[in-house]
């Protein structure tokens, strides 16, 4: 058997040429097609790749979180008003935003450190009902309660819509290869490794000298950052608006789904999970309507993890691998 | 002997049960020191309190000089203090060689990634696990996880390691290489305190016994004075030999 997925993302040095790879896949897609509903599809996935991967990240520290959806509301409606209230400009309100969520995930890491599994699921799963409740009546003259806000465009005003559409893919593109190589870094790093051990066993991490709280805060910091990057980059150029809706059970699971799906604890498994299962879900589910493609979403799940329990991205690899291995074979 | 380890009146108790009662123990910077006693003695709730997985109701514990029992295990591992489990615990994530990295990069050592990987890659030549150096663990047979689980704490650069039981179900031949081990490590000037149910071992390599029954101590000598102590006799060697144990009380 091969090493572990886990251990191969932080041992693997090429995510330098993964990213360079999706890159040209994507200019190419550009170069080929302008399909409009395409783009945006598309642009909702790298959006979402960064949710996940946020979810992923927070998942390599042991930590199972069921709320992930407090961070991406918090981070949309933090630089929704910064920048409606204060005048920044999205571009800066984008990533001044998300320091919100992430100081919220930090004191949640705090409050949850001695809790895991269903029962940090469990609690997370609170705090995104208890912060739609803060957001719609404590800040309701902030936040405009349940109508919530227009978000103002990421993009200059006078773009054309294939302008506007092609602007808000690439830069969801460049954010998501941003994000993709940092988690890969982290990953392979120090702070890494340590969240490694503290998923595999935290007693012994403990007594091996790994500061298991510290670490456990900090991925909930992170992870927070990265969901509020995603949402508000979410508001500024997708839905143009945020509302309590946000909050949504849904919204939390979601990353959970594609970071499975793509293979769980790897800094490429939640990108490749969040572009198979949205497309299924875009292309072919959507028109069957919401309810029963839900389902057959979750009999999808079911498959891959009862026949591919690591994921998506192991038999890509393996896809890759065997590929390569051919034209030595028949020499 | 400068004591390194100076445990007193470590008492813990779980719900009614007397874990620990009033116990001291010392333990001098070089020495190997043996803690035994039938099952339920104490002997690895003594370790779980030295390296603060579980605080101490009473008591006080010093390493160095400095009070452990109000500090978490990460920090008293960074002090110099490694251990073994039992039932070796290996991260079955990652790979022998990141197992092996750990303690080394997180333990009092400190070292880089890079640094820690050439260091431990050596440490497990030396244990005879470099050729499973990048497979996960779950390749490893019970004995190799021993072996793994001394590596890491080897790895760590500690002063003083706690070894709980690493000779269990081990062959004579495999008892043998660890006696070698422990005289080798002591020589390098670690102390070690070892619970043991292997008398050979005991008696080979441990400069001072301490018997834990019931969770208080109730001897404490040199292999010799301990062997024919008439409480440790009665209360433990005797029991094994009214038993029918024969001489190789533990085994």
């Amino acid at each position: 058997m091969a090493p572990t997925a886990a251990s191969r993302a932080r041992r693997t040095p090429p995510s330098l040429g993964i990213a360079l790879g999706m890159v040209a896949g994507a200019a190419l897609l550009l170069a080929v097609t302008r399909e409009l509903f395409l783009l945006q599809v598309l642009t909702f996935v790298f959006i979402f790749a960064i949710y996940a991967q946020s979810w992923n990240l927070v998942a390599h520290s042991g930590q199972f979180s069921l709320g992930h959806a407090t961070f991406l509301g918090l981070g949309g409606y933090a630089s929704i008003l910064l920048a409606r209230n204060l005048g920044l400009p999205p571009a800066v309100s984008l990533f001044v935003g998300p320091l919100l969520p992430a100081l919220v995930g930090l004191g949640i890491g705090r409050l949850c450190v001695r809790l895991r599994e269903w029962y940090l699921g469990m609690v997370t799963f609170g705090f995104t009902a208890i912060t739609q409740l803060l957001v719609v009546e404590q800040f309701g003259w902030l936040t405009n309660r349940w109508d919530g806000l227009e978000a103002p465009r990421l993009l200059p005003a006078g773009l054309s819509v294939e302008g506007a559409a092609v602007g808000n893919y690439l830069i969801g593109l460049g954010l998501m290869v941003a994000t993709y190589l940092a988690v890969a870094s982290l990953m392979r790093s120090r702070t890494g490794l340590a969240f490694a051990t503290i998923h595999d066993n935290e007693l012994v991490a403990g007594v091996s000298g790994v500061d298991v709280r510290r670490y456990r805060i900090l991925a909930m910091g992170a992870g927070g950052y990265l969901a509020g990057l995603a949402g508000a980059l979410n508001g500024h150029t997708l839905t143009r608006h945020i509302s309590p809706g946000v909050f949504g059970i849904e919204d939390s699971i979601w990353p959970l789904l594609y970071s499975i799906a793509g293979g769980l604890r790897t800094p490429e498994g939640p990108i490749l999970g969040t572009l198979v299962v949205r497309l299924f879900w875009e292309l072919m589910l959507r028109r069957l309507g919401g309810f029963e493609s839900l389902i057959t979403i979750v009999l999808m799940l079911a498959v891959i993890v009862r026949f591919f329990p690591q994921g998506l991205y192991p038999l890509v690899l393996r896809g890759v691998a065997a590929v390569g291995a051919r034209p030595a074979v028949r020499r | 002997m400068a004591s390194l380890l100076r445990g007193r009146g470590i008492t813990k108790s779980f719900g009614g049960l007397l874990a620990l009662d009033r116990v001291d123990l010392e333990v001098g910077a070089g020495e190997v020191v043996g803690l035994i006693g039938q099952n339920g003695a104490g002997k690895t709730t003594l370790i779980n309190a030295i390296t603060g997985v579980h605080r101490p109701d009473a008591g006080s514990i010093t390493f160095d000089g400095q009070e452990l029992t109000r500090l978490a295990p990460d920090r008293i591992a960074r002090l110099g203090i490694a251990r073994t489990f039992q039932i070796p615990q290996p991260f079955p994530t990652l790979t022998i060689l990141e197992n092996a990295m750990v303690a080394l990069v997180f333990g009092p050592r400190a070292s880089g990634l890079a640094e820690a990987e050439a260091r431990a890659r050596t440490i497990l030549e030396s244990v005879g696990l470099g050729g499973k150096a990048d497979l996960p663990p779950d390749h490893l047979n019970i004995v190799e996880l021993r072996k793994l689980e001394l590596a890491r704490a080897l790895a760590s650069g500690a002063r003083l390691l706690l070894l709980d039981e690493i000779n269990a179900g081990l062959t004579a031949a495999e008892i043998q290489e660890a006696i070698a081990l422990i005289e080798g490590l002591r020589r390098q000037g670690l102390a070690i305190l070892m619970v043991e149910h292997v008398m050979r071992v005991i008696l080979r390599v441990c400069e001072r016994i301490i018997v834990l029954h019931f969770g208080r101590k109730i001897a404490e000598g040199t292999p010799r004075e301990i062997a024919g102590d008439p409480a440790v006799i009665t209360a433990y060697l005797g029991a094994r030999r009214a038993a029918g144990g024969g001489d190789r009380a533990g085994r």
